[in-house]
């Protein structure tokens, strides 16, 4: 595993829409040693500490799938092509291989390591489906993207104003079978839903976690989780874990 | 040729006065990849308890306007742990260690502090931490408490102590007080506690509700405190507090520090502290001046 560093990126590229979108960046010293499922701690414009993400790498770009949920993220969002922003990575642990078919499933920036993902599964020869849960249609500008993947897509909206009508974790119940290994990327609700189908069914699956990180490298201990086999840190031990390790807060 | 950054430092020779902050560098290992760990002038480690801390509950951090709030609420492994895996590692990297520790009585930070001696070339004493004997309110804002803590460490160990203050609370009568109790030196500035609160779940931010707030946004406080102590003690000063830059270094030394250390800005920079030692190094290349001319100019 090739250890972090502090490297420049150069924005080549982005696609906005409304609070959502993807930046593309040049930066072939991180395009080159980054895994599926690590992340990066992207310097955000004019803030203080940076953003964890995990990111896809697709013909040798970093791709950054964001939301803009705060001053940081809407600074990142707002970049101009030709910027140069910092980023510490590669972090993190990555996802593992799955035993059989990998099945993807993910909602909002989770897109993102999934993509990877996706991406070198079926350029390795694994059959892959992706499943992608969005509020609307709004995030109809990943398809390209998803369709790039190799894998099998199916996507999906709550308001069925773009492809299958509803949440993808419905659906996994009857899309997953024996030898399936299951990835769940995205808001919490989610991924637990996932880690249920998966759980009855007897399936390995891991989910990715998100939390409040200030180094991201392990000093400052501030993404401590607590896991079923005791205390972790998302940025070392993570963020991918397997979805039986987790507390998942019950469905209301 | 003279090195115009060498410092002594009661007694430990360094070769810059560029330190980390306790709890910004862990044990230093997370960042021994990027530069040998004795370019720095030295590391102070993660504060240490007698036993195990597990922390506070998420979220543990959140930034603020030029600052960040933090409430890891002292998790640590505890010191048998870090005597094992982290101290001996560090010290075989031939760094200056300059050991942070705590404790729930005065009696757990003297054990901790005999433990350590042997890794460490300073103690410091992190008095900002709630003194469970009287009501959680933190032996630095209490004189006679923290002076109790001072002499019991100056007791078990032989190396220097760093009696490490907070912003709040009657610091400069505090000062005075481990002064008398034996301390050899000061470090200041700790956090302030502050508090953010999110305007959807209209609670507070942070899982503990309050956090010590750290960065550039209370520079001007640690300039302002330890100009003041420098007035009122002969004793050496290792200044903290939103440092970054050539510039704000060379402010804490002429109020005062004799060493200065980066914390926060490690989080957004972990090549701050090394960067620190180059633009320092850059800068007195070109002067006539040493570090410690600066030291103190300010009165």
């Amino acid at each position: 595993m090739t250890a972090w560093d502090d490297h420049r990126m150069v924005l080549l590229d982005r696609e906005v829409r409304g609070e959502r979108g993807v930046l593309v960046f040049e930066t072939p010293s991180l395009a080159e040693v980054l895994r599926p499922g690590q992340f990066l701690n992207l310097e955000a414009p004019g803030r203080l500490l940076r953003r964890p993400m995990a990111p896809a790498v697709m013909a040798g770009r970093v791709l950054v799938f964001l939301r803009a949920r705060g001053p940081g993220t809407r600074a990142l969002l707002g970049l101009a092509p030709g910027a140069e922003i910092r980023a510490l990575g590669p972090l993190g642990n990555g996802f593992p291989l799955p035993r059989g078919r990998g099945v993807l499933v993910s909602g909002g920036t989770g897109v993102g390591p999934l993509l990877f993902w996706a991406r070198l599964l079926s350029s390795r020869g694994h059959e892959v489906l992706f499943l992608h849960g969005a509020r609307d249609g709004s995030e109809g500008f990943l398809l390209p993207y998803l369709r790039a993947s190799g894998a099998r897509v199916r996507f999906f909206t709550e308001d069925g104003s773009l492809g299958e009508r509803g949440l993808p974790t419905d659906r996994l119940p009857s899309v997953l079978r024996p030898g399936d290994t299951l990835y769940a990327v995205g808001p919490e609700p989610m991924m637990a839903a996932a880690a249920r189908v998966a759980a009855k069914m007897g399936l390995p699956a891991y989910v990715s976690l998100e939390t409040h990180m200030a180094c991201g490298v392990g000093s400052c201990l501030s993404c401590r989780v607590e896991l079923k086999s005791g205390p972790a840190h998302v940025c070392r031990q993570g963020p991918v874990f397997p979805a039986e390790e987790v507390f998942f807060a019950e469905p209301t | 040729m003279q090195n115009p950054l060498e410092v002594d430092f009661l007694g430990v020779r360094l070769p810059n006065p560029v330190v980390t902050a306790s709890g910004t560098f862990n044990f230093g290992k997370e960042y021994a990849h990027l530069y040998p760990l004795s370019r720095l002038g030295a590391i102070t480690t993660k504060g240490t308890s007698p036993r195990p801390i597990p922390g506070a509950p998420p979220p543990r951090i959140t930034e603020t306007e030029g600052g960040m709030l933090n409430a890891i609420g002292l998790e640590n492994k505890g010191v048998e742990a870090y005597l094992e895996d982290e101290l001996p590692w560090l010290k075989a990297q031939g760094a200056r260690v300059i050991v942070n520790v705590f404790g729930e009585s005065p009696a757990e930070f003297a054990l901790v502090a005999r433990k350590v001696s042997p890794y460490a070339d300073l103690i410091e004493v992190n008095l900002s931490c709630p003194n469970v004997h009287a009501g959680g309110l933190p032996y630095a804002h209490d004189p006679r408490a923290a002076a109790g803590v001072i002499r019991v460490v100056k007791d078990a160990t032989d190396r220097p102590v760093l009696a490490k203050l907070s912003p709040e609370g009657p610091t400069l009568k505090v000062a005075e007080a481990l002064e008398q109790a034996g301390t050899d030196g000061f470090s200041l500035i700790n956090t302030i506690r502050g508090m953010r609160i999110d305007l959807e779940t209209r609670k507070p931010v942070l899982g503990h509700r309050t956090g010590g707030l750290s960065g550039p946004a209370i520079r001007p406080i640690a300039v302002r405190l330890i100009y003041e102590l420098f007035q009122n003690t002969d004793r050496p000063i290792l200044g903290m507090g939103g440092v970054r830059t050539v510039e704000d270094a060379l402010e804490l030394a002429l109020a005062g520090a004799r060493m200065v250390a980066v914390g926060t800005a490690t989080f957004a920079d972990p090549y701050a502290p090394l960067k620190l030692v180059q633009g320092l190094e850059a800068f007195f290349a070109g002067s006539r001046d040493t570090w410690l001319d600066w030291v103190g100019g300010a009165h």
